[in-house]
């Protein structure tokens, strides 16, 4: 087949074109002069049209209008065709939910070919326009307010008792756009800046551990005092500012100094200058000035490293490379990304990045009917969210491939959890690493992913189907519409009374013609895993009726259990590893990826492939790539 | 003594002893605090609760029992069969309308066909249709709760204040192409600008009483009060040096910040003088976090609303008591099912009962608002709290089964001062908006120059 050996060296060239792009990094050169990357000749731009015109302009036709989409007269090499349109078609093809599984549809090699020649172009046009996103600046959050105060003055706190919640978006809490300024978030602020100074300083008498902290000195002296106070107000301004403190900025702390130090003591003078700099802006926002060029300074650059990485501001070792210009380089960007995702640190990544890529919140929402299921308990459901918080961070500490994620039976779990799960000789609450039985491997066997997508009181396959579409495969579908009927009430038992399996229920609603469009896509990866109940524990029967965890995914492909969904899975490693660079990406940036970022996105999945998929690949990828690197143009 | 210890004395909720904070009663203020010509008469005060999901006796079948709106129009109503009844004791001083429709919350195009869950909050209070987006250029209108505040609010020292009970934490944001903002708040200060909504009662309690910390002696509060302000001072400097390097739209959000720091400048400036012209008075006790129980939840805010109220701390506030597609148990309630499956009736009517008793649950919980509200004198009018102030409750949703926003729930308390004049039943011609009587309900707060409030088509009389 010519298409497809064509088509496997263009993705060939492709690599090499997009590597030397990234090895490129910190060079002078911004990349709007680099050549554009030709489109690649593997399918030819008529052979695109003419597939578009025999297998989607019956549906998306003017009259049709499937999906609100019309492709008829779709012409590849239009100047107006949209990105829009086009990572569209790209997603739909390259998940393979279009051409629909039982319509007529071209072999799977020519599907290949032609969305590869899409994604191409796509490309192509990207590298010539040059255009990363912008994004005002970040605030902290409630995660990252938590993590910088008990850094700067070793005092642990509970920001949901003095922040508002954070407006989520895209999944995330730290997408700068949402992130208002309101006079109940300032006071907020200042409140917060108070208590944490006051109980930073503390009584002198009183030794603690955030008075270790801030008083690195102690006067000798009155006279010294002034001395003394400086020392301690540059290194709070110092790392409270991540490394941007001017002599302005500590004169004025020093003013605060001053001010409290008139009216009491020496402590109350650092308390109150403690607690102006907790409500500087430079403190409080993660202001971003450029270099001059589209660059970020160094020092933005070492912060949103240090906050995507660790939700935390940079250490001493990143400020430094940052002031001697060492963040330039991908070997140095990636020197740094090694360092810093095997430090202890990077739970972050696990407890704030995974959890809410995965939605362990929520497991809180999920009330568990405890009459049907007595060995639920909080103590329990904690338990199953610090499982997959741990299986996450072990395979970021060990750089492991991301899609271990699907695959991999390592794991850890303490004595509750074994018990949920029948394992054997695991004691206590401390949690160990145990290899799970075939039945359990990757996030699909663990009790918090299969507990957080059911109901309290029985299993939705369509809220697990959902969750695998949407967070694992990236093709989320559309909500349900209004009307729907509670599954209870679809169905009566049938003609002899026997009670239905949620299973059956399901197939039931799935009958009526109006739902089955959708459900047809939704329900299977949910099916596939009725084998564990509505806590993730093992079942060999539902209301009496024996399993059956057999379905087709939309594609086609025949599952059989949690198994079969994960081969399904493996089938399209694509899709998974895609959605988890957008995910990713997403956190960095603390914005929502469009599909102008479809690219970028591309590159960094492509360029991970040789490096085994590592964990480290993908941040790597994401910290080189110019839109996590650049910001706006520095005047507009 | 407007406030006893006992009263916000709840189990595992509260400790330690009150700080003691100069807070004065309405009736002792002097002309010093120079409120304008409102501060002759008693002001009004208003609370805004949204609860969502609709109600049961939206449903046709629910309708046809009386679950919500009573059979009888004007006075003689029989609240026996409704929710309602919940506040029978009240009657007096309910307003009910019903028969209203919200057609801002339906969709108007097919990509919004299902997001109601994640559009309704939007539209309770601005009664405007929100714009479809899933980033930060939200819009929808100013919330009536606001176009008070911005009138009577700004004579107090906070102008107003957002409560909710349910946490907005919710894996995959909202589900559906509507930013996150549309379902957190009902509040919204600009028709850009929602407000974020506290859950936590010691938030709520510091923001109110507080303002920058409560403990200590009067003195220290005083010169910790002049340090507050010193900062509050430098940071306007010290924004204005950053503003160099930074685009546009940058300096923009800085300058937010700046506007935001003014406004707490003043509000401060308006505590103090508040609290110097007042006797010591000892505060509640200051709730430790946020109780697990809904009815303690709820209670605490309505007991931190009071005290606000009757000390004029603020005049204004929105609670939104519930959250889209919440599978929250009641267990209070005596009623197992979860909140959002159980607003799924299919249209059956022993399930529409069921789910009525949840309204009823929900609904009920304002009787602990109303009693106190009733028992405060309150002005120079001899009225009591409620006379002078307007509750509302309601839900921008009608059917949840459906997700229409027909025929919604919606019922008034209270008198505004006597401009309201209560119980009696209106049911508005069909098809009316809500809209027309929230805009009856501004016009009663003394905004009657407003001629259009959201799709409202007239003023809908609250006397009638």
């Amino acid at each position: 087949m010519t298409f497809r050996v064509a088509a496997r060296l263009a993705g060939a060239l492709l690599v090499i074109v997009v590597a030397s792009r990234v090895a490129g990094v910190g060079a002078q050169q911004p990349s709007a002069t680099a050549p554009a990357i030709p489109p690649p000749t593997a399918m030819s731009d008529a052979a695109q049209n003419a597939l578009v015109e025999e297998y989607c302009s019956t549906c998306h036709s003017r009259e049709t209008k499937s999906g609100s989409l019309v492709l008829t007269g779709f012409n590849v090499a239009s100047p107006l065709l949209s990105s829009e349109l086009l990572e569209k078609v790209i997603r739909k093809v390259r998940s393979g939910q279009m051409p629909p599984a039982n319509a007529e549809r071209p072999a799977l090699e020519e599907r290949r070919a032609f969305v590869e020649a899409l994604e191409a172009r796509a490309d192509a046009k990207a590298a010539t326009l040059n255009d990363p996103a912008w994004r005002p600046f970040q605030r902290l959050n409630r995660a990252e307010y938590r993590r910088v105060i008990k850094d700067l003055v070793a005092v642990d706190i509970d920001p949901s008792a003095i922040l508002p919640p954070d407006t989520a978006s895209g999944g995330f809490d730290n997408i700068a756009d949402v992130q208002s300024v309101s006079p109940t978030l300032i006071t907020a602020y200042l409140r917060g800046a108070a208590t944490v100074s006051r109980t930073a300083v503390g009584t002198s008498s009183v030794a603690t551990p955030s008075r270790k902290k801030v008083f690195i000195c102690s006067p000798r002296d009155v006279a010294d005092q002034t001395a003394c106070a400086t020392t301690i107000v540059r290194a709070l301004t110092d790392r409270a500012y991540r490394g941007s403190a001017t002599p302005a900025d500590v004169a004025d702390a020093m003013s605060f100094y001053a001010r409290g130090r008139e009216r009491g003591t020496f402590d109350d003078g650092i308390q109150l200058a403690l607690q102006s700099i907790l409500v500087s802006p430079k403190f409080l926002f993660r202001l971003e000035p450029t270099a001059g060029t589209t660059d970020l300074s160094d020092l933005a650059l070492a912060s949103r490293l240090s906050f995507f990485l660790w939700s935390r501001a940079p250490d001493d070792l990143l400020i430094a490379a940052a002031r001697r210009g060492a963040l330039h380089t991908r070997e140095q960007l990636a020197g740094q990304v090694r360092r810093m995702i095997a430090d202890p640190r990077a739970e972050a990544l696990s407890t704030r990045f995974a959890a809410q890529w995965l939605r362990l919140q929520d497991l809180d929402k999920n009330v568990v009917d405890t009459q049907l299921f007595p060995s639920f308990t909080p103590a329990l459901a904690k338990a199953m969210r610090r499982e997959t918080e741990l299986v996450v961070a072990d395979l970021i500490q060990r750089d492991g491939s991301v899609m271990e994620l699907i695959t991999s039976s390592r794991s850890f779990i303490n004595e509750p959890l074994a018990r949920h799960y029948g394992i054997p000789n695991v004691r206590g609450d401390q949690f160990r690493a145990v290899t799970m039985p075939a039945s359990r491997r990757g996030l699909l066997g663990q009790a918090s992913i299969l507990t957080l997508t059911s109901l309290g009181t029985r299993t939705s396959p369509v809220l697990r189907g959902k969750w695998v579409l949407d967070v694992l495969l990236g093709t989320p579908p559309p909500p349900p519409p209004p009307n729907v009927p509670a599954l209870d009430d679809s169905v009566k038992p049938d003609k002899s009374g026997v009670a239905l399996s949620t299973r059956q229920r399901v197939e039931e609603h799935r009958r009526n013609p109006s739902c089955s469009g959708c459900h047809r896509v939704i329900d299977p990866p949910g099916m596939a895993l009725e084998q564990f109940d509505a806590t993730g524990a093992w079942r060999a029967t539902d209301n009496g009726v024996a399993i059956d965890a057999t379905a087709d995914l939309y594609d086609g492909l025949r599952m059989d259990g949690a198994a079969g969904l994960r081969s399904a899975l493996l089938a399209h490693q694509d899709l998974v590893l895609r959605n988890f660079t957008q995910q990713l990406m997403t956190y960095a940036l603390g914005r929502r990826l469009n599909d102008r970022d479809m690219p970028a996105v591309r590159a960094i999945v492509r360029s991970a492939a040789p490096q085994g998929n590592r964990f480290s690949a993908f941040v790597t990828g994401v910290v080189t790539s110019d839109t996590f690197r650049r910001a706006r143009p520095p005047k507009d | 003594m407007f406030i006893t210890k006992k009263k916000l004395s709840r189990r595992a909720v509260l400790r330690g002893l009150g700080a003691v904070v100069a807070l004065p009663v309405l009736d002792a203020m002097t002309p010093a605090m120079a409120l304008g010509a409102s501060a002759l008469k008693t002001p009004s005060r208003l609370i805004c609760i949204e609860m969502v999901h609709g109600a049961a006796g939206s449903a046709a079948l629910g309708a046809a029992e009386n679950l919500w709106a009573p059979a009888a129009v004007g006075r003689d109503f029989d609240l026996s069969p409704s929710s309602l009844n919940a506040l029978s004791q009240f009657r007096e001083h309910l307003t009910i309308v019903s028969n209203t429709d919200v057609a801002c919350a339906e969709p108007y195009t097919a990509r919004e066909i299902g997001g109601d869950h994640f559009r309704s909050s939007a539209v309770f209070l601005t009664q405007a249709h929100p714009k479809l987006t899933d980033g930060a250029d939200v819009e929808a209108a100013t919330s009536l709760d606001q176009i008070y505040a911005a009138r009577a609010g700004r004579q107090s020292p906070i102008p107003s204040m957002q409560l909710c009970i349910e946490d907005v934490d919710q894996g995959g944001a909202c589900g559906f192409p509507y930013a996150c903002s549309y379902t957190d708040s009902i509040s919204w200060a600009s028709p850009t600008q929602p407000l974020p909504m506290i859950r936590n009662p010691r938030v709520v309690f510091d923001e109110l009483f507080g303002v920058l910390g409560t403990t200590g002696t009067r003195e220290s509060q005083v010169a910790r009060q002049a340090d507050d302000r010193s900062i509050l001072d430098w940071l306007g400097t010290a924004i204005g040096r950053l503003t160099g390097d930074l685009g546009a739209a940058d300096r923009r959000r800085l300058s937010d910040y700046l506007d935001n720091i003014r406004e707490i400048e003043r509000r401060l400036q308006a505590v103090e003088a508040f609290n110097a012209s007042g006797e010591a008075r000892t505060l509640p006790a200051a709730p430790v976090g946020v109780p697990d129980s809904f009815t303690e939840h709820v209670r605490l805010m309505f007991d931190l609303q009071l005290v606000a109220l009757r000390s004029d701390v603020t005049r204004v506030f929105a609670l939104k008591m519930g959250r889209d597609n919440s599978n929250r148990v009641y267990p209070e309630s005596g009623f197992g099912g979860a909140f959002h499956p159980t607003s799924h009736h299919s249209g059956k009517i022993e399930k529409i009962r069921d789910f009525a008793r949840m309204n009823a649950f929900h609904v009920g919980q304002l009787a602990y608002l109303l009693e106190r509200m009733r028992d405060t004198p309150d002005g120079v009018n001899g009225g009591s709290l409620l006379d002078n102030s307007v509750v509302i409750y309601g839900s921008p949703m009608g059917d949840s089964n459906l997700h229409n926003h027909k025929r919604v729930p919606f019922v008034i308390a209270g008198h505004a001062g006597g401009r309201i004049q209560g119980g009696r039943h209106i049911k508005a011609p069909a098809g009316t908006p809500l809209a027309s009587a929230m805009l009856g309900v501004l016009h009663a707060l003394g905004a009657d120059d407003i001629a259009q409030f959201g799709d409202s088509e007239g003023v809908l009389n609250l006397n009638g």
